[in-house]
């Protein structure tokens, strides 16, 4: 009985079925790619943080200590690739006598590393001239002496004066971790890398420093430098995080009092893991709306053929079935459907997955895959089997005869719940804005991380409460605005326009239903899209605000970029160039960076975003600096550590032309928070006119060019123009994305948003075009009517076209109100996930216009199909339908 | 004084195919319907009573033969104005309240003018008042039909093609219908075209068509 009943529901339903179908495969696929996405996202973000970190553990020997034990003490704490040795020691000063004088430098560093070493983590180093088989200087080093490869530089230290040959002169990229103090309480300030240092073979080193392994010497000390074994790592950033942190306490137990641990590999984990949870609150709030909208499309395919269902069970019931016989077939209906359209969707997710950049297999793929199809399954029953099960046991005859149905006032509408879920929506939505928190909340250094639930609550409210307050409105537009209905179909309808406007306020609540489901596809379309395009172009800043500008030329002190700067604004595709200064200024015995600007003219070539500033003016801000030539802007921590007020005068120390520093006179004229090319921790902004005039350095080191058009042929350009001066670099916008580790921005979610707007117009097409022909199909027998009685193709579409214009017009224009509300509650809530936050949502013409042009067309053939099926056969129809 | 010649059907078959094989459902029919006729079809269940009257409405087009409405105008135009139809099924749009669903023929026509005043005079032709604002989902088997008969009146039509109207009343409502129906029609002069099973109804037409397993059996068949 169960296989003849399943294949007359083929053969009789068939378009019913597809259109559930459908709906599961959405679901499932939906759930598939995003669920792999996430942890192929995650696992991208853990791979992106080992990268960025340049040593995974710094351990410092302590005097007295047996090297050899604290090497077995790492292997044993946790699987290694590589340990090498490193000797720092204190040096008085560097000098170098040259033909015509002679430069002494400062205190600074000697650095003893392993013959492997560079060439086992080479992106810390980058070789400006020479090579490193001896002895090199650091780039600041050897500018301040004077020095080349093949000179001969004496090394003052507290043992006697020894004389090294130079072979090569590197500029150390990886300066603050190499030189950071190991052991020092977490929170404290950092310390600058020295200016001055030489590297020298290990060997040479000992030689000149002698074995620091098993005795005390007080200027210099052994580290071990240890590469860990990635491949052991897990795949998620906070596991890792964990992983690593642990490994680092237990080498910590084994070590106590002979060693000290930096773990950077916990540091740079600990970033990740805050960005790998704002993925997945992402996947929440953008995500899991397009999951619920797809199961409630399914649902309502599922409810729109319940009249057919429950004249079945009638049917079934007279011919003598037994409510276990009629649920069994329900169940097994439910398991054909829900176990065809989850395979289907699974399969074509993983097929589909390419095109967002998504694994075809894998374990992620295999895990989201499984945990879909059950989903499915589970949506299919809930879908079909509890319907049955309700209508089995609750059903009357009369209420089995009801074709209208639901224009009831609903119990929500009398209890207000769309008015009270937006009201809460409304306070939460206050509260968050106005308190500033953040959703995630992954304390540096602490395991544990928080996720404030609380604030999914106000897009949660939002979206039920829009859905049912449009749903109130379209209810009350049909009930007690008939005249406006009558008016407004008139143009469709003409002397039919009574009949109809009648006819829809008969049919209300399956309409307000109709058009709630388009509200939300709409919305979900919307929201995902404007989110989605603000998130990108503020990747966008993100990736301006690290490299300065589309194109940018970093100089040195000795070569600062203004000295071609005639050529580079001359260079084609460039439309604005400007020069800035970038120096370094002691604030107390703070070094921080320090930028010299024109505030006047700086914003032709980058963006100067208000969020920049303290004040959130950037306007104001520039012009504060422009009038006031002393002014500068410092970080909110330099004002609280320092007790900062408007217009208090601070000394800076800045280098002369001479490379010492010189006390210079400022006025504090206001906060910056980020700045192009600025580093995130604290630094200053100064007139560069005025750092100029009272240091007697003139230059400016970087120059940011504004491009148009394609900006790596611009940045080709000036490379070739920058290779004549030695230390100056070029780099472009695309660079920058691929350097930003650790920021979410940065990390490619094209994937994501490309999944996301595919299948907010699959479920925006879906909610419009099923909804709407299944509509049709269960009112084909009274169009049939209506062709028998004498109505014209054009007058049954006049029926049609009436109501598809109430659903569609109505839905559509509550679609987008909501869709930028909810936009705008995600801007604000997931303000953690952009840096710096963006100041206006950007909205994707393009993308909303085609959505809008394929719904039209959509529905231009479902109507016309509709009105085609209606006009013809109506006898036909009428007795298939009875 | 001669009547005028509302349809003319000559030799008319209808074939249907059902699960690979064609049968006939209308075979050889041939016959005329004049103004004010009142034609009683009858026949057995399944004989191919409701396939002629749909055939007669412009319903459905013939698989061969001719049929033609000279005192009606181009088939296009049949329904709702010169030909109304009474359906054997259920024929009442669904969203439709009673009266609207009388008024619908008038405004498919294109005549708005004074619908409420022509739907009321319907509703108390037919003994509907009470039934005025009721959804058809609210009706039983016999309002129902007796609405669809009602409407099938609205328009004035020359004609009126009715499938077994009385099948689902009582013997006294399905007389009362009847009458309502002969007193319309011989007001209006309208032709009735009336599908039925009980003698009795059939007895009350001055022509009677039978028709057996397809066959049309039209008055001077029968005759010779």
């Amino acid at each position: 009985m169960i296989i003849a009943w399943l294949s007359g529901l083929l053969r009789t339903r068939s378009g019913r079925i597809i259109g559930i179908v459908a709906g599961i495969v959405v679901a499932v696929a939906l759930l598939a790619d995003l669920g792999t996405f996430i942890q192929g996202s995650a696992a991208t973000m853990t791979s992106r943080a080992v990268a960025t970190a340049p040593i995974d553990w710094q351990v410092q020997v302590l005097p007295g200590s047996d090297k050899a034990a604290i090497r077995q003490a790492i292997t044993d704490a946790a699987p290694t690739s590589s340990i090498f040795e490193v000797g720092y020691a204190d040096v008085a000063s560097f000098e170098f006598k040259s033909d015509t004088c002679i430069q002494v430098t400062g205190a600074g560093k000697a650095l003893g590393l392993d013959a492997t070493y560079i060439a086992t983590l080479p992106s810390g180093f980058r070789i400006l001239a020479g090579d490193t088989s001896g002895a090199v200087l650091l780039q600041q080093t050897a500018a301040n002496l004077h020095a080349a490869p093949g000179d001969t530089v004496v090394v003052h230290k507290d043992s006697g004066d020894v004389s090294i040959l130079i072979t090569g002169i590197v500029d150390l990229l990886t300066a603050d971790t190499i030189f950071q103090p190991i052991g020092v309480p977490v929170g404290s300030a950092p310390q600058a890398p020295p200016d001055n240092a030489v590297i020298v073979p290990l060997d040479q080193w000992q030689k000149l420093f002698g074995s620091v392994g098993t005795a005390a010497v007080a200027s210099a000390h052994l580290q071990l430098h240890t590469v860990l074994d990635h491949a052991s790592l897990p795949a998620d950033p906070s596991a890792a995080f964990i992983s690593v942190t642990n490994a680092g306490h237990n080498l910590e137990a084994r070590v106590a009092g002979t060693a000290l641990l930096a773990n950077n590999l916990a540091v740079q984990l600990d970033a990740a893991r805050g960005d790998a949870i704002y993925a997945r609150v992402l996947f929440l709030f953008l995500g899991a709306p397009g999951i619920v909208l797809a199961c409630l499309l399914t649902m309502a395919l599922a409810a729109s053929g319940e009249q057919r269902r429950r004249r079945d069970q009638s049917l079934l019931r007279l011919r003598g079935a037994t409510a276990s016989a009629i649920l069994t077939i329900a169940l097994v209906e439910a398991l054909a459907i829900g176990g065809t359209g989850a395979l289907t969707g699974a399969i074509a997710a993983a097929l589909s997955g390419p095109l967002f950049g998504l694994p075809v297999q894998g374990r992620g793929r295999l895990l989201w895959s499984a945990l879909a199809i059950f989903a499915g399954i589970g949506l299919a029953v809930l879908a079909l089997l509890v319907p049955s099960v309700s209508s089995l046991f609750r059903q009357s005859v009369a209420s089995a005869r009801q074709t209208l149905g639901g224009n009831r006032i609903p119990l929500w509408e009398r209890l207000f719940l769309d008015i009270i879920c937006l009201g809460l929506a409304a306070l939460v939505f206050w509260q968050t804005a106005a308190s500033g928190y953040q959703v995630v909340l992954a304390t540096e250094g602490v395991t544990a991380v928080s996720i404030d639930y609380t604030a999914f609550l106000a897009p949660v409210l939002l979206w039920i409460g829009s859905a049912l307050l449009g749903m109130r409105i379209v209810r009350a537009l049909l009930t007690y605005g008939r005249q406006t209905v009558e008016a407004a179909v008139m143009p469709l309808s003409g002397a039919l326009a009574p009949i109809i406007a009648s006819s829809l306020k008969r049919q209300r609540g399956r309409l307000a239903r109709s058009t709630a489901f388009v509200a939300l596809a709409v919305g979900f379309a919307v929201s995902t899209g404007v989110f989605n395009t603000t998130y990108q172009g503020q990747a966008r800043v993100d990736a301006l605000l690290t490299n300065g500008a589309d194109v940018t030329v970093t100089g040195t002190r000795l070569a600062p970029a203004d000295l071609i700067k005639d050529q580079l604004a001359a260079l084609p595709g460039v439309t604005a160039a400007q020069f800035m200064q970038h120096r370094f200024a002691y604030v107390g015995t703070d070094l921080q960076d320090i930028y010299g600007i024109d505030p006047k003219t700086i914003g032709s070539a980058t963006a100067m975003a208000n969020a920049y500033f303290g004040n959130g003016n950037a306007q104001a801000t520039l012009a504060t600096l422009a009038a006031t030539p002393s002014a500068v802007l410092v970080s909110d921590e330099t004002v609280t550590d320092f007790q900062l007020n408007l217009g208090d005068p601070i000394n800076l120390r800045l280098q002369g032309p001479d490379g010492a520093y010189q006390s210079v006179p400022f006025i504090f004229s206001g906060i910056v928070r980020e700045f192009p090319t600025a580093p995130r921790d604290s630094f200053l902004i100064a007139n560069a006119s005025y750092i100029a005039a009272m240091t007697g350095v003139p230059g400016a080191e970087v120059g940011l060019l504004k491009t148009k058009g394609d900006a790596k042929s611009v940045k080709l350009a000036a490379a070739e123009l920058a290779k004549a001066y030695p230390g100056m670099r070029v780099s472009e916008l695309g660079d920058a994305a691929h350097i930003i580790g650790s920021s979410l921005t940065a990390i490619d979610l094209a994937g994501l948003t490309s999944l996301e707007l595919t299948f907010a117009v699959i479920l925006a097409l879906g909610a419009t075009g099923l909804m709407l022909a299944l509509g049709l199909a269960d009112r084909r027998r009274g169009f049939a009517i209506l062709t028998a009685i004498g109505a014209k193709p054009r007058q049954v579409a006049a029926f049609i076209a009436s109501e598809t214009a109430v659903v569609l017009g109505l839905g559509t224009l509550i679609g987008i109100v909501v869709g930028g509300l909810v936009a705008q509650v995600l801007v604000v809530i997931l303000q953690g996930v952009f840096d710096p936050p963006p100041e206006q949502l950007a909205v994707p013409w393009p993308y909303l216009a085609a959505v809008g042009t394929a719904i039209l067309v959509v529905t231009g053939i479902t109507l016309a199909n509709g009105v085609r099926q209606a006009s013809e056969k109506p006898m036909q129809h009428m007795r298939e339908l009875t | 004084m001669s009547r005028e010649l509302l349809v003319r059907v000559e030799n008319l078959r209808k074939s249907y195919v059902a699960n690979g094989n064609a049968y006939d459902a209308l075979r050889h029919a041939s016959g005329t319907v004049l103004a004010g006729d009142r034609v009683a079809v009858v026949g057995r269940t399944g004989s191919g009573k409701s396939t002629l009257l749909h055939l007669l409405a412009g319903l459905d087009a013939p698989s061969s033969g001719s049929i033609s409405w000279p005192g009606l105008g181009p088939q296009r135009d049949l329904r709702p104005g010169k030909i109304g139809v009474v359906f054997q099924s259920p024929s009442l749009v669904p969203w439709l309240d009673v009266t609207e669903n009388l008024i619908l023929p008038l405004l498919l026509c294109n005549r708005p003018d004074n619908v409420s005043i022509l739907a009321a005079a319907a509703l108390d032709r037919f003994e509907l008042g009470h039934l005025a604002t009721r959804l058809p989902e609210e009706l039983s088997g016999g309002q129902a039909q007796r609405v669809s008969m009602a409407r099938a009146t609205m328009t004035g039509p020359s004609l009126v093609l009715a499938d077994e109207p009385t099948g689902q009343l009582d013997l006294e409502t399905g007389t009362h219908l009847m009458d309502a129906l002969f007193e319309w029609a011989d007001h209006t002069g309208a032709a009735l075209v009336v599908a039925t099973h009980d003698p009795g109804i059939a007895a009350r037409f001055t022509t009677k068509w039978q028709v057996d397993q397809g066959s049309l059996i039209t008055p001077t068949e029968l005759l010779s």
